[in-house]
């Protein structure tokens, strides 16, 4: 899995996503502000991604041009032209947009919830809470699934390189 | 129904034209579409000249082949040049294409006619054609029900002979599900091996386009057609020999909250394949529960990202319901998108896994009849459950792993309702699966 994400800001996210890629799964993100890329590539290495993920330094799309794709997942937490993207994503790959009022730090599905309702009623989309509820259902199933590896378990074994 | 199949031998020889078949079709859309409302579009005159032309090829002895003056019709998602292609959404209501899809341009190139564009759930996102920008498609069998979805004018065009085969999309079931819902064949084939190119996508790493129709053979020869030049294969394909064909029974989860009456007829559909010689043992999907989690966030995923402008631009052009789940689509966060990608990894493992040693799966394609519109909940073994989890529950893993699973008939509900039975083949095998449901078919209908 080959993930490029857009706006790595001081890694937050970036910290996320490496932990939850696949072993062989690499990730570059793209981040313009220098000082935020410092924090972000210490804190990666902190956590020992160091080797899956790089992180060029740089406005977006003014270095597009020069990343090489075809990526699986391209995740975007800035704007950038949807048609500069198409030719970097694999066949099949996909485009994840992260709600722009929404920050994440590692959140509990329950300070998602809350957040997400919270941006739900201030958009003056009330009719969405129950269904939020329905869908935090089926987030909880997807992060408490065994197949899903946890640092405190055991190492993870992909099953396709065996 | 009559079956493309069967037509074919009476063009060739002369003996019905392209124009009196289409203008049949055209006939029945007249009398019946203002009520079923199964087409957005139709394109009446166009249909009228290509088949006038295709009748002067035919006659001149240049025949291109068996869908040479078929009248067929295309789910509106599917681009047809100089034509609408509306998504069934008023966000689209201006949009003409400038181009074939690749389907449409290869259907084309075998000579048929297209009689129009069938309506659907707004941008497939749905499994009952009811939430439509151009209004709920009514199923002809009891026009209190839905005809099953996102497919469904294209599965009610088939069943009532406004065209004589169509294409639909099928990203969590749905060529299946209407097929399975208004009692005709539908194929999905291998994720990747029937180009997207020129449809509206809902997420492209599910959608997958493919044929529904009358009959197993029909649906052979649209797919057939479908394929790149070099692609193609025979027209027509020998049924599998039941003796000795292996089918895999999935248990569990699979059987776990159908219909009774559902449960039923698949069971018996099985049971009459090895009675004809097919030995059937039973194998599982370990993780079949997980499935409709890891399948929602992808979905949510790649919906919200396609949809994130106009949602912004033009909430109202959509309608309410799709609206609202586009809306809640938006908070699925990336990281949980990306534990559903590896989901998704672990189901196709698994379902690989459950086809070793058998030649085919054997499961429902559709756990319930078609349901009454309106209904948020539907009975079944068990309980009462959500009818768009019922829906999708039996189609939805092999558009997580991509293999080709096909809907066939097989027998009707206490109430007369069709139910469908889903078999899944190979990766790389899609004749040998078509051949088991040829197989299948004649058994079932012997």
């Amino acid at each position: 899995m080959r993930i490029l994400e857009i706006g790595s800001g001081r890694g937050d996210r970036t910290l996320v996503l490496a932990a939850g890629m696949p072993a062989e799964g690499t990730l570059i993100g793209m981040e313009s502000d220098a000082a935020h890329v410092a924090v972000a590539r210490e804190r990666l290495r902190a956590a020992g991604h160091d080797g899956r993920v790089s992180i060029i330094v740089g406005e977006p799309v003014r270095f597009l041009h020069k990343v090489r794709g075809p990526f699986d997942v391209i995740v975007l937490n800035a704007d950038v032209p949807r048609d500069r993207l198409d030719r970097l994503l694999a066949p099949g790959g996909a485009i994840v947009e992260n709600h722009a009022t929404i920050t994440v730090n590692n959140m509990t599905i329950a300070e998602w919830l809350a957040q997400a309702k919270a941006d739900a009623e201030k958009r003056g989309l009330p009719e969405l809470l129950p269904m939020l509820d329905g869908l935090s259902q089926a987030t909880e199933r997807l992060r408490t699934a065994d197949w899903n590896d946890n640092p405190d378990t055991q190492t993870p074994a992909d099953d396709d390189h065996q | 129904m009559t079956t493309i199949s069967e037509i074919a031998a009476s063009v060739a020889a002369g003996q019905i034209t392209s124009e009196k078949l289409t203008e049949d079709c055209l006939s029945v859309i007249q009398q019946r579409n203002p009520k079923l409302n199964a087409f957005i579009t139709v394109t009446g005159d166009e249909a009228l000249e290509q088949a006038r032309q295709a009748d002067k090829e035919i006659a001149a002895g240049r025949r291109i082949g068996p869908l040479h003056g078929i009248p067929l019709s295309l789910k509106d998602l599917i681009d047809q040049k100089g034509v609408r292609t509306s998504a069934a959404s008023q966000v689209r209501r201006d949009h003409v294409a400038t181009a074939d899809a690749v389907v449409t341009r290869r259907l084309r190139e075998a000579g048929a006619v297209f009689v129009g564009k069938t309506n659907l759930h707004e941008f497939a996102f749905g499994t009952t054609s009811e939430d439509s920008g151009f209004g709920a498609v009514l199923n002809p069998l009891d026009p209190t029900r839905s005809p099953g979805g996102s497919s469904g004018g294209s599965a009610v065009a088939v069943a009532t002979g406004m065209s004589l085969g169509t294409v639909g999309t099928d990203t969590g079931g749905s060529i299946r599900i209407p097929a399975a819902a208004c009692g005709i064949v539908g194929l999905k084939p291998e994720w990747g091996h029937v180009s997207a190119s020129g449809v509206v996508p809902l997420s492209r790493q599910l959608d997958h386009v493919g044929p529904l129709a009358a009959s197993v053979a029909d649906a052979w020869l649209l797919y057939n057609a479908m394929q790149p030049e070099g692609g193609q294969i025979s027209d027509a394909l020998e049924p599998t020999s039941l003796q000795g064909l292996r089918i895999g029974r999935l248990s569990g989860y699979f059987f776990d909250r159908l219909d009774e009456d559902v449960e039923h007829g698949v069971v018996a559909a099985i049971e009459k394949l090895q009675q004809r010689g097919a030995s059937v043992k039973a194998v599982d999907v370990p993780h079949a529960a997980d499935m409709a989690a890891i399948y929602l966030h992808l979905v949510f995923g790649d919906a919200a990202e396609y949809h994130a402008r106009t949602l912004v631009s033009r909430p109202h052009d959509y309608t309410t319901p799709v609206r609202l789940r586009l809306e809640m689509a938006r908070y699925v966060l990336a990281e949980d998108y990306i534990r559903a990608l590896r989901g998704k990894a672990l189901i196709a493992r698994e379902v690989t896994r459950a086809l070793d040693g058998v030649d085919v799966l054997a499961l429902p394609a559709l756990a319930i009849p078609a349901p009454p519109l309106g209904a948020a909940t539907m009975p079944v073994k068990g309980g009462q459950d959500q009818v768009r989890a019922l829906m999708l529950r039996c189609t939805q893993p092999f558009n997580l792993s991509g293999h080709p699973a096909i809907s066939i008939p097989c027998g009707k509900t206490r109430d007369g309702l069709p139910i469908g039975l889903q078999l899944v083949g190979h990766y790389g095998r899609t004749p040998a699966l078509v051949q088991a449901a040829l197989a299948a078919e004649a058994a079932i209908a012997s």
